[in-house]
């Protein structure tokens, strides 16, 4: 073996050292990588489920899994990628039997009842002279994302707020890049309408 | 994606335009207020969204979450040891005890029991762990800083305080291959159980 196992917990070594020394059976360097990842994770989990305790769950099944199957990780994509990848399964499984089990179906058409996230949006002093204050706008925006489905919240995040390429997006969502482009073209239209009153006239 | 021109707001809102492409849709919107007005608007909302929300969330008792997943990976990984665990170096037998029958003839009152391998140093491993109630999970870890091992049976109805475990505790064992019996010595070299086959070939205990 060329790297040396025994510092685990020099914070310089590059995801792919940390992974190939998990390959090899090190835990320590497993927990480096959820430390690394796990606020990510858990973000995916929350804002697929809107609350707290089954996201977290959601996320300890997500690095467990990851665990398990760490020696098909082959590198060929980045580890994010693949973490993103398996913790999306594991909420859309989570969200799938909830679906089945009749507890809400999920599409644009039903609003979301919890504005995710909401209560984050950082204060600030009310500008009278300002039509909607920023702290309002945030507010709308949260509210609006949450009323997205699942697919086009996940897909819009990545982008929007992650940053990821299409390419990327379409690994984490196991779909392909038109699918892609088409979720975000269709989660924009829909921000576009439920944002109307915010933006007219802006 | 409906139209051409859908496809090419879509990738100008997000970048990836190339500059004759770029230079395309700018002209397209000169020519057509609204698309320039819808441009314009979902250019904000994304600016909004970028400014307002977050993807990453701080994960509520983050330690504990890393410790739960550690503890969790350890389970894993006694897990596998015990299912690649080389049944031969007991010539067998351990893999008899894990049967319903032989405990239900060694200890049929006992709502679980679990063999103990004492070997030359000085740590204690359980190799063997069995629930005769298939409800209950059992499960054993050895604490080394503690010198301890620990047993969790999950699923059990609550038990008397005075409710005795029962557990034989093996130092080595001998196979009588003749006679087809196995018997498993204490550490003073005491036979504790002889155990052999009956006819339909389940394990039982011969004597104690």
């Amino acid at each position: 073996m060329s790297h040396p196992t025994s510092s685990p917990t020099d914070a310089e070594l590059s995801d792919n050292d940390l992974v190939r020394q998990a390959q090899q059976g090190n835990a320590q360097a497993f927990d480096l990588l959820v430390t690394r990842y796990r606020g990510k994770v858990y973000g995916m989990c929350y804002h697929l489920v809107h609350n707290e305790q089954d996201a977290w769950d959601l996320a300890q099944n997500a690095f467990i899994k990851a665990w398990r199957a760490l020696g098909s990780f082959k590198g060929d994509s980045a580890f994010y990628t693949w973490i993103y990848r398996i913790t999306h399964n594991v909420a859309y499984d989570w969200l799938r039997k909830r679906r089945i089990q009749g507890e809400g179906e999920f599409n644009d058409e039903i609003g979301a009842p919890i504005a995710a996230g909401a209560e984050a949006v950082p204060k600030q002093d009310p500008q009278p002279d300002d039509a909607l204050t920023n702290q309002e706008i945030g507010k709308r925006i949260h509210q609006a994302i949450a009323q997205l489905s699942p697919d086009h919240r996940t897909a819009i995040l990545l982008r929007e707020v992650e940053g990821h390429s299409y390419e990327e997006i379409a690994e984490m969502m196991e779909s392909s890049v038109g699918t892609v482009m088409s979720r975000l073209f269709y989660a924009r239209k829909k921000l576009q309408e439920l944002l109307k009153d915010t933006y007219e006239n802006a | 994606m409906k139209t051409p021109d859908d496809q090419l707001l879509a990738r100008w809102l997000d970048g990836e335009l190339s500059e004759q492409e770029s230079a395309r849709f700018e002209a397209m919107m000169a020519a057509d207020p609204a698309l320039r007005e819808e441009a314009e608007t979902l250019r904000a909302i994304s600016a909004s969204i970028r400014e307002h929300v977050s993807f990453e969330r701080e994960v509520p008792h983050a330690d504990f979450f890393n410790s739960q997943i550690q503890e969790r990976i350890a389970e894993v990984q006694r897990a596998d040891e015990r299912a690649h665990a080389p049944a031969a170096s007991a010539s067998g037998w351990f893999s008899w005890l894990r049967t319903p029958w032989a405990l239900a003839s060694a200890a049929a009152a006992v709502a679980v029991a679990f063999v103990v391998l004492r070997q030359e140093r000085p740590s204690t491993q359980v190799l063997s762990l069995y629930a005769p109630n298939p409800n209950i999970q059992a499960n054993a870890y050895h604490n080394a800083d503690a010198d301890a091992t620990v047993l969790m049976l999950n699923g059990l109805e609550s038990i008397p305080a005075d409710h005795e475990i029962a557990g034989i505790n093996v130092h080595h064992s001998e196979m009588e291959p003749q006679q087809g019996t196995t018997t498993l010595f204490n550490e003073q070299g005491n036979a504790l159980l002889v155990m052999t086959k009956n006819g339909w070939d389940q394990p039982v205990v011969a004597s104690r």
